[in-house]
């Protein structure tokens, strides 16, 4: 009798055990990865101060009270090409609502950058990045990543690889939206370009 | 619950309590691979041996992951990182060529074009010339082969796995053992 129970308990366990973790897997953990569901899984974004393409001093400081698409990226990824003409258009049709995009690049050498900016006709901030930013920031494991900072300085999205920018246009506008994280003023500053 | 009965207790209670931690067990397993090396190398030779003066075959093989591809040698836009291999010479034997595959053309969500690039394992030859006056003795060539991962979504960073070649050099007459045929054959030295 015993031997039974301690058996079937076993069994149960084990299959417990496992489902939850096929269960998180891949369902919850695919889904939840994007966004953050509570206020303790938004943490504030790290602050960094970088130079811009124009060796100018670019810091999230300096967008205090905005919401900041923070996108690592590089010259020679393909997903990061695709996705940056879009980036372009959002900070051109969000701009005066207070969006600011900027650009991180973990490419090796500036001069691809420079050019990349002016054949793509970017309209934000680009900094050359490193390795002490990638670590504030978790890691930067692939590119492109991208986060979405809001108003607060907290981070309310992140995204591995190339996203459906109509999700990341609504995170967005969601976030530009009164009410969509706490409000501040904070000085406006003018896209480094090369 | 006493696990510990009259009849093989402890033993029953032993085997029980087993399944969970083996379950748990090739869960981390699973787990832990799925974060491992998107490329990794292993070199053949052509012969199990080689001659003072003579060119011997080599071939540097690179398993790539899964939903994984690396660009050709010879990379189909300008902006993309070339795979390459990188030898260093050593005492008795140099590189005298490197072969690379061709690409397999495939099409990308990010691009609009076909790109050249490897999947699955790729077979890079390397023609090194032995050295008149090299003795026998083993000769160790060191390098990396040096890569730029992508899957449909999302690039790592260049990155590069060490490449050691060991060649083995045998008085003139030795008989000398050919093998990786599969391998070999493949290859366009010529």
């Amino acid at each position: 009798m015993n031997r039974g129970k301690v058996l079937t308990g076993a069994i149960v366990a084990v299959v417990v055990v496992g489902g939850l973790y096929f269960l998180d897997r891949y369902w919850i953990a695919p889904v939840t990865r994007r966004t953050a569901e509570t206020l303790e899984d938004r943490p504030f974004a790290p602050a960094f101060s970088l130079m811009d393409l124009n060796g100018r001093k670019l810091a999230l400081a300096d967008y205090k009270g905005k919401v900041v698409l923070l996108d690592f990226w590089a010259t020679w990824c393909g997903p990061c090409r695709i996705e940056i003409p879009a980036f372009v258009k959002l900070q051109e049709r969000y701009r005066d609502q207070g969006l600011v995009v900027i650009g991180i690049s973990m490419d090796d050498d500036l001069e691809p950058v420079r050019e990349f900016y002016r054949d793509f006709r970017m309209n934000y901030a680009v900094a050359m990045g490193d390795q002490k930013i990638t670590q504030l920031y978790g890691g930067i494991f692939g590119l492109p990543t991208t986060f979405l900072i809001g108003r607060d300085g907290r981070i309310y999205a992140k995204h591995l690889g190339a996203a459906d920018i109509f999700i990341i246009e609504e995170e967005v506008k969601a976030l530009l939206a009164p009410g969509g994280a706490a409000e501040a003023t904070g000085a406006t500053r003018r896209p480094g370009g090369a | 619950m006493h696990l510990v009965t009259k009849k093989g207790g402890p033993l029953l209670a032993r085997q029980v309590l087993l399944i969970p931690f083996m379950v748990c067990l090739a869960i981390g397993v699973e787990a832990g691979q799925s974060s491992g090396p998107v490329v990794e190398i292993r070199t053949l030779l052509a012969t199990d041996g080689a001659y003072a003066g003579s060119v011997t075959k080599a071939a540097v093989l690179a398993q790539i992951a899964p939903g994984f591809h690396i660009n050709d040698n010879k990379p189909t836009l300008d902006y993309l990182i070339p795979t390459e291999l990188r030898l260093e010479s050593a005492r008795g034997v140099s590189v005298a060529r490197t072969v690379f595959p061709k690409g397999e053309l495939k099409k990308f969500a990010f691009s609009d074009m076909q790109l050249s690039v490897y999947e699955g394992t790729v077979a890079v030859g390397v023609l090194l010339k032995i050295a008149r006056a090299a003795r026998p003795g083993t000769c160790t060539l060191k390098g990396e082969f040096i890569y730029q991962a992508c899957n449909d979504h999302a690039c790592l960073p260049p990155t590069s796995v060490p490449v050691i070649l060991a060649v083995k050099v045998v008085p003139r007459g030795t008989p000398l053992k050919r093998g990786n045929g599969d391998v070999f054959n493949r290859i366009k030295f010529d």
